[in-house]
């Protein structure tokens, strides 16, 4: 029996070899992405203040049983019929008797992730009733008898063609590929059943306990008339959807639909506090909500997991995600297809549904777009150690979880190791014994490592402040060059520089779901850095994936106060040069008359988008431009160094895209702060990638 | 939180066709009620329309409407009886509802009905026409739903039904593209009253 991790490999490699799924899933997380951010600028939303706003609403809220009950009585007082079901089974099993009882042998559904999860079709059709998804990207999917790809576009995979072939399929003739067409033929047949239906199924946006309201959204209107037309309405709604009061409803309403489609609102937002009457008749006409738990009230217990009950189902953590924009969401989800999809599948499918956790190559970027600000990275890591302590630690992980030992060795034992690095027989021994990809160019190592290299060089005045130099492994290991002249200039700015002996930040730990380890790490780093930074000092990183450590991770694995001012002193590395700039004499290194392209690293994105650096190098008579797909270059630090599908060649899929981009741009030089993204370009496009540091003459 | 003043600005209403504009809404502006006549005659004879329904219309505006539907086959829902109303206002070409308030800047009209008749007036027709008055012009998105919040929070019996619309049905299931008019209307005409 093929294992669960044999199976998503296997559906990896599917999906990378369908390039022409794979480019229709990616253009459409593109063009996602476009709308969103078209929104954001049109509207002139304020992303960190909604962020703020979201989480001032639902956190903490989410799923509270007191708030569950509050709004059931609401809900009574109106009129309507609650039932509380505790798991899925439960739920359907008050639908389907309420449909004996009803009548009922035809349901119209309007879209509802919250059915999805409890398998609500198969189950009541089985019963004997029909159930019809109304709305048309749901209606695609249940006729082409798959599951949704994408929370908010269930058919995002599905190009015109192929709907209008499922549509010609369904109704026995030719349907032309064009949108407008298919829409012509979708509303007639829709129709009928909307007017015939005798119960409609709709899930909810928002609960308000306040006025025993629920709150239903849709574009195309399917959600109004499945709510009014048939005589019973049920709605089924996940507990965490519950919040106090109406104030909490308008910044909702415009958070959800600016981060799922770049709109302001909603085309039809729904209010509804009970069943009216039809033609003023009230007969037959019945108000049921459904509030589910299956597994919710668990997870609101997990410190872990709590903060996935606060996602208002936007999608746009799937619209970022890169491996899921190759792969797609039947491959990267269960039933709850993305990013958000994998802690979401742990909790109410089980761990053993949610071995696609391991398709997360934590860049952060879902948390980065996330209107909740659901630190969805760090669960996902928690989910894969779960489901290594049951599975097993894959041989490869374990050899880059211990990249700071094999660095030691490494440089201690160069040049041979940098021998071993390039010669192909010893590259084809790693990569049948440790899973190391031998396509892969791999860092070379330095005997003399960065402190014995700043021994007797001038410490700086301290005019500008104190810093600790952070250099991670790249800066000290692989190029202590680096890590010298990201000193050098710091202390000729004026700053007395120190960098004393730390470990590694860690984030492989994180990748690679061994979140013990990245613990012990981050407090053994914290005890050395926090008494400097009491002391004055601030902390630099020339690899931005140190700094997000520091400012992101570490205070979430060891929270407190010392954390969190460690988080509060870490900065970037231009980010300070920045603040010099002015006075700063910057002698470019290389011919200033072409383009220099720029490429922001993820872990940099959620710092200062790359704006520092890119000063930087205009300062020193650079013309910058930005190359970028939005979302990552796919290296992810050690994960395409990895061979196989889960590794280098999932990695280049989501890079190729990224390669044409340069290739496109004609540049011939690139600057990338990040050590592990210029490998990635460097291999990719075969230009020189370096830090921008290189682009300016050593400090003198 | 603003509230409507019942003077028109004119910047207001400026701002509120913008909004509709965008949302791929008609804006139409009547001043008197021959105006609004002419305006429904208008919209009504574009449509192609050969059967209307009109629902939830106070009686001034009930009256126009019924003379600008001359010659077009038309019922009130409040006149149809439960078996027929459905039936009757799906086959319609245009639904004329009136809207409560509307939120200038968001283009978000307000509907508040206590029978789904109504509701459906404004959902199964392929043109719906929307007349507001100028008097109910809030400014914003938050300030309508404030609004509604109080009405839900006000009173007893039962409560109604309210629906905020922005621009016509339209969807983004077919490769993320936008295209409109999927099972409620095609098109939506807003007629603004700035006398009533
Ligand atoms: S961290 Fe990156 S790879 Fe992982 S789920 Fe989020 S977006 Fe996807
Ligand atoms: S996790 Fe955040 S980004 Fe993803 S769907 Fe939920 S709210 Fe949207």
């Amino acid at each position: 029996m093929t294992t669960a991790r044999e199976k998503l490999n296997e559906d990896i490699e599917t999906a990378i070899a369908n390039r022409q799924a794979s480019d229709k899933m990616w253009r459409a997380m593109a063009r996602g992405r476009e709308n969103r951010m078209t929104g954001i600028e049109q509207f002139q939303v304020n992303v960190e203040e909604m962020k703020e706003a979201d989480r001032h609403v639902k956190v903490g809220v989410a799923g509270d049983p007191a708030l569950v009950e509050r709004f059931s009585e609401s809900v009574r007082k109106n009129g309507g019929q609650v039932y509380f079901a505790k798991t899925g089974d439960d739920a359907v099993r008050y639908v389907a008797e309420l449909a004996k009882r009803t009548g009922t042998n035809l349901i119209v559904k309007s879209k509802s992730l919250t059915t999805e999860e409890i398998e609500f079709n198969h189950h009541l059709e089985k019963e004997g009733v029909r159930c019809v998804e109304t709305d048309l990207g749901e209606l695609i999917v249940q006729l082409n008898h798959e599951k949704p790809v994408h929370l908010v576009a269930p058919a995002a995979h599905l190009s015109t063609e192929d709907i209008a072939g499922i549509f010609s399929r369904e109704l026995k003739k030719e349907i032309p590929a064009d949108p407008e067409a298919i829409l012509r033929e979708v509303r007639p047949y829709l129709r009928p059943l909307f007017l015939t239906a005798q119960m409609g199924v709709t899930g909810a946006n928002i609960g308000v306990a306040e006025t025993g309201t629920i709150i239903v959204e849709t574009n195309e209107g399917n959600g109004r008339l499945v709510a009014s037309a048939p005589k019973v309405h049920v709605v089924i709604i996940g507990m965490e959807k519950i919040v106090p009061s109406w104030d909490d409803v308008s910044g909702l309403v415009q958070a959800h639909a600016v981060s799922a489609t770049g709109q302001h609102q909603t085309v039809y937002v729904s209010i509804i506090s009970g069943h009216s009457p039809l033609a003023g008749s009230m007969e037959g006409r019945e108000f049921h909500v459904v509030i589910l738990d299956n597994g919710r009230s668990k997870m609101r217990e997990d410190p872990w997991f709590n903060d996935a009950l606060n996602c208002i189902r936007c999608g746009a953590c799937m619209n970022i995600c890169p491996t899921y924009g190759i792969v797609g969401g039947h491959v990267f989800g269960y039933l709850y297809p993305g990013p958000i999809g994998i802690p979401w599948t742990a909790g109410v499918h089980g761990l053993e549904n949610a071995t696609f956790a391991h398709l997360c190559i934590s860049c952060g970027l879902c948390k980065e777009i996330c209107p909740v600000d659901i630190d969805m990275p760090l669960m996902i890591s928690k989910v894969k150690e779960q489901e290594i302590a049951k599975n097993g630690q894959p041989r490869v992980n374990g050899f880059f979880t211990s990249s700071q030992r094999l660095a030691k060795l490494a440089s201690a034992t160069s040049p041979v190791s940098n021998w071993m690095i390039s010669n192909s027989a010893s590259r084809y021994l790693m990569e049948k014994t440790v899973g190391v990809d031998r396509r892969r160019t791999l860092p070379k190592f330095d005997r003399n490592r960065l402190r014995s290299r700043l021994e007797g060089a001038k410490q700086g005045s301290g005019e500008a402040g104190k810093l600790v130099f952070f250099p991670d492994i790249y800066a000290d290991y692989n190029d202590p060059e680096l890590g010298y002249r990201a000193v050098l200039l710091l202390r000729k700015l004026g700053y007395e520089v120190i960098v004393p002996e730390l470990q590694w930040a860690g984030m492989p730990y994180i990748s690679y779901g061994e979140v013990a380890k990245a613990t012990e790490t981050a407090v053994r780093n914290l005890k050395i850095l926090e008494p400097l930074v009491s002391s004055g000092y601030g902390v630099v990183s020339t690899e931005p994936t140190a700094v997000y450590m520091l400012r992101e991770i570490y205070p979430k694995l060891s929270p407190g106060k010392g954390s969190t001012q460690v988080a509060a002193a870490s900065a970037g590395y231009f980010a300070t040069v920045q603040k010099h700039l002015p006075k700063a004499v910057l002698k470019p290194a290389f011919p200033t008359d072409g383009p220099v392209g720029f490429h922001i690293p993820c872990h940099e994105r959620a710092l200062n988008v790359g704006v520092p650096a890119m000063a930087f190098l205009e300062g020193a008579g650079y013309k910058v431009e930005k190359v970028e797909t939005g979302t990552c270059c796919g290296m992810a630090g050690t994960f395409g160094m990895k061979h196989g599908a889960l590794g280098y060649d999932l990695s280049m899929a989501v890079g190729e895209r990224l390669f044409k981009l340069f290739d496109e741009s004609g540049t011939k030089l690139v600057a990338s702060e990040s050590s592990v993204c210029a490998m990635q370009i460097g291999d990719g496009t075969g230009l020189r990638v370096l830090h921008p540091l290189y682009f300016v003459e050593p400090p003198g | 939180m603003g509230e409507s003043t019942g003077q028109l600005s004119s910047s207001q209403s400026d701002v509120f066709f913008m909004a509709l504009r965008g949302l791929h809404t008609e804006p139409h502006l009547a001043s008197d009620a021959k105006q609004t006549v002419d305006a429904l005659k208008e919209i009504i004879g574009a449509s192609d329309a050969r059967s209307a329904v009109a629902a939830g219309l106070p009686p001034p505006a009930k009256l126009l409407v019924e003379s600008a539907l001359k010659g077009v086959k038309h019922s009130f829902v409040e006149d149809l009886k439960p078996a027929e109303a459905l039936e009757t206002i799906s086959k319609a070409d245009v639904g004329i509802t009136w809207v409560q308030y509307a939120a200038a800047a968001n283009g978000a009209l307000v509907e508040v009905v206590y029978d789904d008749a109504v509701k459906l007036s404004s959902c199964l027709p392929r043109v719906h026409v929307a007349l507001v008055s100028s008097q109910t012009l809030l400014p914003d998105l938050d300030a309508a739903i404030a609004r509604i919040g109080e009405t839900l929070k006000s009173g007893s019996g039962r409560k109604p039904v309210v629906s905020i619309i922005s621009g016509p049905s339209k969807t983004a299931d077919i490769e993320l593209r936008l295209i409109y008019g999927v099972h409620g209307p095609h098109t939506l005409h807003v007629l603004l009253m700035d006398w009533i």
